[in-house]
């Protein structure tokens, strides 16, 4: 074998690489086809902010014992039904996004700053990409599945919302508990903090590179998926960790599409 | 252009209002409105800003409840929004607008299929859109995505059409363009109400409904449109032109 292909191959070769590796794909993939409408929506700042409104599930589940991911789901659950609930009252819609998130970060920090830094939460935060098994990789493969459908079952309807004002309430409601569905997947691989690269770098890129929709989100989920082995070939060789460099390599088609002219109708 | 419009195999739309109040949150903002729109008639629904336009087609379209009498429609209600999106990079065809028209009629977890796509494309036929079906909708110029909504409208079965101020902005050739769609649409047996600001183009039409926080008129224009109607009509905005006619006010987007 040639030697640059063996230096490419090194990292599959290894154990713990594969189900890492199966997992971010496949959950960025469909975390990034999401992202899409979180994007076309102008949501991003909601999908910024959730992750930071699972906080406090994650402190409150790693202080009482139960797993980090069932706080973390939990916390996700709030800070959904916190940001549908403020954008019926409070607008612009950013406005509403930071007076719900707010005091769930709060109270998160309170309860991390109550005692000695919880165990878990870091990864909770931060991720642990080749941390993955087996069972999160079925779970990727059982919950990825029904994620894309909802959104192809719901793909006409979300695109309506933005010619006429056809749902338009429902249908950002449906997208922000896509999103938190989408951050709990990405959060165990990224952590809560860098899964929103996932979310939002690829679909930024595709928005740049296309006026179709569904172009769009094939284009983004493409540019998720090669994020994750790029970032996990690049982790590997620079001896660096896995997750913050998959979350770089989501960003860089982004900042790179700053640079082509957005695709846009006069 | 002057093809058949998808609409003209039901053509059986009629709108009826009884001694209706329209409001938001209880608080009347219309009072007094009562008529009839026949199959086929176009009517003008006319009245300054604020006057009660923008209620009365939101009641229609079933966004708001009246807050007493009632109404009626004898077809489908397709709308036409006076602007549809600000954003003209929203990622669809000309072809996906008009199938989005198709929605309403199916339940939530259908997709639009070959039926659907088929209507749509009758319906871009029907307004003179066939040959820019793919065309990215934002390309299109503001009489072009007008004549867009009306075929998603019709796509969706629409036998009664609601137009908010569809000739707005659109220049003289566009504007003709349009007003002979609706034209061919109200002779195929389609009811139109458009809210304008055109004293010539209600002139034209079969029906005019003058509204100034309740109805003031409703009847043919010959009976209608006459001074002390739309003095009562647009008060002291009213505009006199030489020669004797009479010119509404300038458009201000207004939410009532």
């Amino acid at each position: 074998m040639p030697a640059p292909l063996q230096w490419l191959l090194d990292p599959w070769q290894s154990s713990i690489v594969g189900p890492g590796a199966a997992v971010t794909v496949v959950v960025g993939a469909s975390a990034a086809a999401i992202g899409c409408w979180v994007l076309l929506r102008d949501l991003p700042y909601a999908a910024e902010s959730l992750s930071h409104g699972m906080f406090p599930g994650l402190v409150a589940a790693s202080l009482l014992g139960i797993p980090i991911a069932v706080g973390g789901i939990a916390g996700l659950a709030i800070a959904a039904a916190a940001i549908t609930a403020a954008r019926r009252w409070v607008s612009p819609d950013n406005h509403a996004v930071a007076v719900a998130i707010t005091p769930l970060l709060g109270l998160g920090a309170i309860l991390a700053l109550s005692g000695p830094v919880p165990p878990g939460v870091g990864d909770a935060l931060f991720g642990d990409v080749l941390a993955a098994d087996t069972t999160d990789l079925l779970t990727a493969l059982l919950l990825a599945p029904v994620l894309l459908l909802v959104l192809r079952t719901a793909h006409w309807r979300l695109l309506a919302s933005g010619v006429k004002s056809y749902d338009s309430s429902r249908m950002d409601t449906l997208v922000i508990c896509l999103l938190a569905v989408a951050t709990a997947m990405a959060a165990r691989s990224l952590g809560a903090l860098l899964a929103v690269a996932l979310i939002i770098g690829p679909a930024s890129a595709a928005q740049r590179m296309t006026l179709r929709a569904s172009s769009m989100l094939w284009l983004a989920s493409g540019i998720a998926a090669l994020s994750a082995v790029v970032g996990i070939e690049v982790a590997w060789h620079a001896g660096v960790a896995a997750g913050p460099t998959i979350a770089i390599c989501a960003i860089i088609p982004a900042a790179a599409t700053v640079l082509i002219p957005k695709q846009t109708t006069t | 252009m002057e093809a058949v419009p998808v609409s003209a195999a039901s053509p059986q739309g009629a709108v009826l209002v009884e001694e209706m109040v329209a409001g938001y949150g209880g608080t009347p903002v219309l009072t007094g409105v009562d008529f009839v729109a026949a199959p086929g008639e176009r009517v003008a629904l006319l009245g300054p800003n604020g006057g009660g336009k923008t209620t009365l087609i939101r009641t229609l379209q079933g966004e708001l409840s009246p807050i007493s009498g009632t109404f009626s429609l004898d077809g489908q209600m397709g709308h036409v929004p006076q602007k549809s999106t600000g954003r003209n990079d929203w990622p669809v065809t000309t072809l996906d607008v008009a199938i989005c028209g198709t929605l309403d009629g199916l339940p939530w977890w259908r997709v639009p299929g070959k039926t659907q796509r088929r209507s749509a494309r009758q319906a871009l036929e029907a307004v003179g859109l066939g040959d820019r079906s793919s065309t990215p909708y934002g390309e299109l110029s503001g009489g072009q995505q007008r004549r867009a909504q009306v075929a998603a409208a019709l796509a969706g079965g629409a036998s009664i059409l609601l137009l908010d101020e569809p000739f707005a902005g659109l220049d003289a050739v566009a504007a003709d363009r349009l007003e002979k769609l609706l034209a061919t649409l109200a002779r195929a047996g389609t009811t139109i109400l458009i809210a304008t600001h055109d004293l010539d183009q209600a002139q034209a039409w079969e029906k005019v409904l003058c509204l100034n926080g309740k109805q003031l008129a409703f009847g043919p224009p010959e009976s209608v449109l006459t001074r002390q109607t739309l003095e009562a009509t647009f008060g002291s905005d009213l505009l006199e032109v030489p020669g004797g006619g009479f010119m509404a006010p300038p458009h201000h987007h207004h939410d009532h």
